[in-house]
């Protein structure tokens, strides 16, 4: 059927491609928000007693929740609900596929469009957005904290600054293999047309984009307002109990946008769960899956079940700042509300109960990806494929159990450290088995050296050293000197920017041909490479020296006695930078310019690159059955001790 | 070598039918919920626990919710529980009618609980900022609130679509998808229920 | 189907050659292991005196410096493997052209998995069982002749009493050398934490529920407190000293200082923050700021 779509491909005038597209919403949504905000000025704030002192706050959450109301109505989002609540005629294929973007040319990439390789992309160039500003912000940091002394800002904007590059860094990982990868590349692998609920899919990046939008306007909330009371956030992207309700009117916009990410991530992880446990084509069995989509799937389920936890946290600050309540504020009767009893750990185990599996929701599909190019570029078969996925679905599970390693210090239930302790460090045990099978796999293999190889290969001795900081990190002993210090930051950009996001980096290289129609430009992808793992290497080993002689993290200042370490790091933050920034000019100019890509350039044998580049809008012009592995390299004569082989065409598990 | 091979299916009907999906993706929404809930409930049990600097009630010599009016809200909320089970079980032996009465049933009690939980809170004379206690018992009724709201949204669909016959004997995937939904919305008033049985509000 | 694997098939490496590969392999992890190690181990002594490490001033210092010590010579190894063996492949067999040849189909076996699990358990049981014993020791609270001493943070210093001396005390903390200490830590604002690097101590000071922590400072000098939880805009300059003297200029040190003030029913004040009268002036590079 899908052959005889191409002849009657719809046509549309330009009334219909703009009625309803992003710009209708954009339009609906600004007047939402002034609605919102006029209406709390008009009947709640002016002239009335009890508007109290966050009446601020309230006219700007209402002013959002009918901004977000009129963005979905702009967009249509809610065109299909209501016609299922009438009963009305269920849409048919044709509908679905005008939906989906048929034939609307590059303004599908800016409407509700359900098509999953359009979310797919319009996922890949918002966070791509999100980590440039990103690492402005952390040029911004650097910057400061190149020599001490208060050099370019005041703390307070040093702070934001600080604020605003972790949550949006977070924001952006979380994203960056769900969001893009997830919903181009995880279908096709598994031979499905598309995601499990392709509305569904177009609503969570529908949700994500106003969630951004707000965010980047914390920077602009209670401007002229003076230092102490107005915009700002001086919380560090933990965003823990009292701070969060005392800081200014900025934390706010951040408390509404984090719930709105992640309730965006959580819809796209039910999504990506659904997708994968019933889209699977005939044939594609469990141990079929390509180890990417293994790492997708744990993410997903980490991110489907423990973001909970964290917006729950985000909705009562928020109704501390916007509705009185106390359930952060401590001191009884400490204000002219009156508030006051709450309990600080409360949101620190709230929010580490997520934010800790989420370092792992960050990192799951990296060893999934880092797997499957390690066999993908060694011609080999993975070296264990059960036990790749036991290492991934190990970490799955032991992330909820050791949340309280954050606390160690923080006085609460110290009775139960030696616990978290000991299932923090048995997480090493599943995440060596992922290194078994990355080291096994690369061995005696015809290694093809591809930018995307290196950074898969980058991924290896980075992740290594941030989990063995993280070794010294989940001993309470040690802990009790290095919590809070920039070994904590070493540690965890290690796992991150040396981890994840060579990850990320080694995948976009990796299926920007597939994505885009065109290869990456391979001489700036060296020149990338080079520049971004010697600067973040030589940047985060100064940071971690920095962090021994017991330099806190978040400090606008420091004392001189942590001067050089600092300097090396942030000329070496810089090299970095420069790495990043040569990335983000290869996108464009490759996408724009670049080498026009075969099918499959890279020889691999996953469905995705067995279907035509650019690709069809329902993937497969039929449904294609599996016979065998995604991994059936190798030649099987070759021995080597200890090491049993596989017959030609059969995969382990 | 062997390579991926890639044969044609015979049809186009994908290998997993389109009701498991949307069950299963249900079933997800609603146990991230029942997460939330499950937070929000800890968040309770937690201020109630450390009363950190006797912030519990900060309303001293004010009334308590009344119990009555919190199980009668209770009882009706499973009631239309129950109707909405009723009506399921309708339409599984093909009775059209069971199915109409019991889903209007169903929907009149959450739209009379919701207006009478509005209602009853307002009523309350604490306020938000009386103490983690009033903070938490208005935080998680109105969390209730909001399910009633979009349990309104479903039961509403659900019912003009039976009414126009959408539902039979073999299709009534949205009937039952809904109904995990349903069960939930009247299982977590239940959760409170026990929660301040085991937690009363008197320390 | 795919262009990926043309028919041609060069010989497959023999299992000799195979055996000669891991041999070389390992033969470097070994050489890379003894090297870092050694070069770990011989500055390791010097790192204090270079500034790398605080100043290892209180009783518990030089235990964790130790359980640190002992971490990394144990990480060496796992890092130098991980690097030698992708590297190793990556040079040997790496090539920038397309391969025209696939690798051998090695499976890993159970046996090997075993040994990989059995070596993994065991280093995570001895860290553990390491932690463990020193964890006893953050724990431990002193019984005799203890200096009692309470810390209250505040937006954005330290106030410090010694109820053993009626409650007198002031913004910077006077300790005797050899006598074991006590702190109990409160918080009268947000959550900020007491961290002394040079004792090897850190215990976060949270709103309402006072919190303790214990050490014996072991060396005469001034070091510092610093706050390492985020606590407002001037979390930075939250930077007190600590003078550790003689109980004799203890005595008469404290003879001299106020009664310490009531710490402040709540100084939290919703959304606007407090004016930051309180606030400490910077500790440096004022001058700085207005170059800045």
């Amino acid at each position: 059927m899908s052959a005889a779509h191409a002849a009657d491909t719809p046509t549309y005038n330009a009334r219909q491609l703009l009625v309803p597209s992003y710009l209708t919403g954009a339009i609906l949504g600004i007047v939402g928000f002034l609605i919102g905000h006029w209406y709390v000025a008009q009947y709640i704030g002016v002239g009335h007693d009890e508007a109290g002192p966050n009446f601020t706050e309230q006219a700007l959450v209402i002013g959002y929740i009918l901004a977000l109301v009129g963005w979905l109505i702009g967009i249509g989002a809610f065109k299909y609900p209501i016609t299922w609540l009438l009963a009305r005629r269920e849409p048919d294929h044709e509908e679905d596929l005008r939906l989906a973007g048929a034939g609307q040319g590059w303004v599908r990439y800016f409407r509700f469009t359900t098509d999953h390789k359009v979310v797919g992309i319009q996922y890949l160039v918002l966070v791509l957005i999100m980590l440039g500003l990103g690492g402005l912000g952390a040029f911004l940091i650097r910057s400061e904290l190149a020599r001490p002394g208060a050099l370019l800002y005041p703390p307070n904007t040093y702070n934001t600054i600080v604020t605003m590059h972790g949550m949006l860094m977070i924001l952006a990982t979380i994203t960056f293999f769900i969001g893009p990868f997830g919903n181009f590349v995880v279908p096709i692998m598994i031979g499905a047309r598309d995601m499990a609920f392709p509305r569904l899919n177009a609503l969570s990046f529908a949700l994500l984009v106003p969630a951004v939008v707000i965010f980047l306007s914390i920077p602009w909330l209670g401007l002229g307002q003076s230092a102490g009371t107005g915009g700002g956030l001086q919380t560090g992207w933990t965003f823990y109990g009292p701070i969060a309700d005392q800081t200014g009117i900025g934390a706010t916009a951040f408390a509404f946008s984090v719930l709105l990410a992640g309730t965006s991530s959580i819809l796209g992880g039910i999504n990506v769960i659904v997708t994968i446990v019933t889209m699977r084509t005939r044939g594609m069995r469990w141990t079929r899956l390509p180890m990417t989509v293994w790492g997708i799937f744990g993410s997903a389920l980490l991110v489907a079940i423990g973001t909970s936890s964290f917006t729950a946290d985000l909705f009562l600050i928020l109704l501390d700042r916007v509705w009185n309540t106390s359930f952060f504020y401590v001191a009884t009767g400490g204000n002219s509300v009156g508030q006051g009893g709450g309990n600080a750990w409360l949101s620190q185990n709230l929010f580490w109960f997520f934010g800790h599996p989420e370092v792992y929701v960050i990192v799951l599909p990296a060893f999934g990806i880092v797997m499957d190019l390690i066999a993908i570029f060694s011609r080999k078969p993975l070296f264990g494929y059960k036990t790749g996925v036991i290492g991934i679905m190990g970490v799955v599970v032991l992330s909820f159990l050791v949340w309280q390693h954050h606390e160690f210090v923080s006085g609460w239930a110290p009775e139960l450290r030696f616990w978290y302790m000991a299932t923090t460090e048995l997480i090493s045990i599943p995440t060596g088995l992922v290194f078994l099978v990355a080291l096994g796999t690369i061995w005696r293999g015809r290694v093809w050296l591809t930018v995307p190889m290196a950074f898969a290969i980058a991924f290896l001795w980075n992740f290594v050293v941030g989990g063995l900081t993280g070794v010294f990190l989940s001993d309470v002993p040690a802990d009790v000197q290095l919590h809070g210090g920039m070994f904590v930051v070493s540690h965890f950009h290690f796992t991150i920017v040396g981890g994840s996001l060579m990850g990320f980096f080694a995948a976009v290289y990796f299926w920007f041909p597939k994505m885009t129609g065109r290869m990456m430009d391979a001489r700036l992808g060296w020149i990338h490479f080079w520049l971004a793992n010697i600067g973040f290497n030589i940047a985060f080993l100064a940071i971690m020296v920095a962090g021994l002689q017991g330099m806190p993290r978040r400090v606008a200042d420091y004392d001189p006695v942590f001067a050089t370490p600092n300097l090396i790091a942030s000329i070496f933050a810089y090299v970095l930078i420069a790495g990043v920034a040569v990335f983000f000019f290869n996108v464009v100019y490759s996408w724009v310019a670049g080498e026009k890509a075969a099918a499959n350039p890279w020889g691999a044998l996953s469905l995705e690159w067995q279907v035509p580049t650019p690709v069809p809008l329902e993937n497969f012009e039929q449904i294609p059955v599996v016979t065998t592995g995604p991994y059936d390299y190798g030649e099987p004569a070759a021995a080597t001790p200890g090491i049993e082989h596989a017959a030609g065409g059969e995969v382990a598990g | 070598m062997s390579s991926f091979a890639v044969t044609p299916a015979e049809g186009e009907a994908h290998p997993m039918s389109q009701d498991r999906k949307v069950k299963i993706g249900m079933l997800f929404y609603v146990l991230a919920d029942a997460a939330f809930v499950v937070f929000l409930l800890v968040s309770y049990i937690w201020e109630r626990a450390y009363n950190t600097g006797g912030g519990w009630f900060n309303f001293k010599g004010m009334a308590l919710p009344d119990d009555a009016t919190s199980n009668l809200l209770l009882a009706l909320i499973v009631l239309s529980a129950v109707a909405y089970a009723v009506a399921h079980m309708g339409i599984r032996a093909g009775n059209q009618g069971v199915l109409r009465v019991g889903l209007a049933i169903a929907l009149v009690l959450v739209i009379v609980t919701l207006v009478w939980q509005v209602r009853f809170m307002g009523q309350q004379q604490f306020s938000t900022q009386d103490g983690t206690f009033a903070s938490s018992w208005i935080m998680l009724n109105g969390y209730h609130v909001y399910h009633l709201a979009i349990g309104i949204f479903l039961g509403l669909a659900l019912t003009i679509r039976a009414f126009a016959g959408k539902y039979t004997t073999e299709r009534h995937l949205g009937l039952v998808t809904v109904g995990y939904f349903w069960y939930w919305m009247a299982l977590m008033p239940v959760l409170m229920w026990l929660m301040m049985l085991f937690f009363p509000a008197k320390l | 189907m795919s262009d990926a694997q043309p028919p041609t098939t060069p010989p497959a490496p023999t299992v000799a050659e195979a055996r000669g590969s891991i041999r070389r392999a390992v033969l470097y992890w070994a050489i890379l292991t003894v090297v870092l190690e050694l070069a770990f181990i011989l500055l390791a002594p010097y790192l204090t005196a270079w500034q790398i490490l605080p100043p290892a001033a209180g009783d518990r210092s030089d235990e964790i410096n130790t359980v640190m010590w002992l971490f990394s010579v144990l990480s060496l190894p796992v890092f130098a493997m991980v690097v030698v063996f992708a590297l190793y492949s990556a040079s040997a067999w790496g090539s920038r052209a397309r391969p025209r040849a696939q690798g051998p189909a090695m499976l890993v076996s159970s046996r090997f998995i075993g040994w990989w699990l059995a070596i993994s358990v065991v280093l995570v049981v001895f860290l553990y069982v390491y932690g463990l014993a020193f964890l006893a020791q953050v724990d431990a609270r002193p019984t005799s002749n203890v200096l009692r001493v309470s810390v209250n943070g505040e937006q954005w210093l330290w106030n410090y009493s010694y109820p053993q001396y009626g409650d007198v005390g002031g913004s910077e903390l006077w300790l005797v050398v050899n006598r074991p200490t006590t702190f109990t830590i409160t918080s009268s604002d947000v959550q900020h934490s007491f961290w002394i690097p040079a004792f090897d101590i850190k215990q976060d000071a949270v709103p309402g529920e006072p919190t303790s922590i214990s050490v014996t400072p072991k060396q005469l000098g001034d070091y510092q407190v610093r706050c390492a939880e985020l606590c407002g805009i001037y979390h930075s300059y939250m930077e007190t000293p600590v003078h550790v003297v003689t109980q004799d200029v203890f005595d008469a040190q404290v003879a001299n200082l106020p009664p310490a003030a009531p710490p402040a029913a709540s100084s939290l004040v919703p959304i606007q923050l407090a004016t930051s009268a309180q606030a400490v002036v910077p500790r440096r590079d004022t001058a700085g700021l207005a170059e800045g």
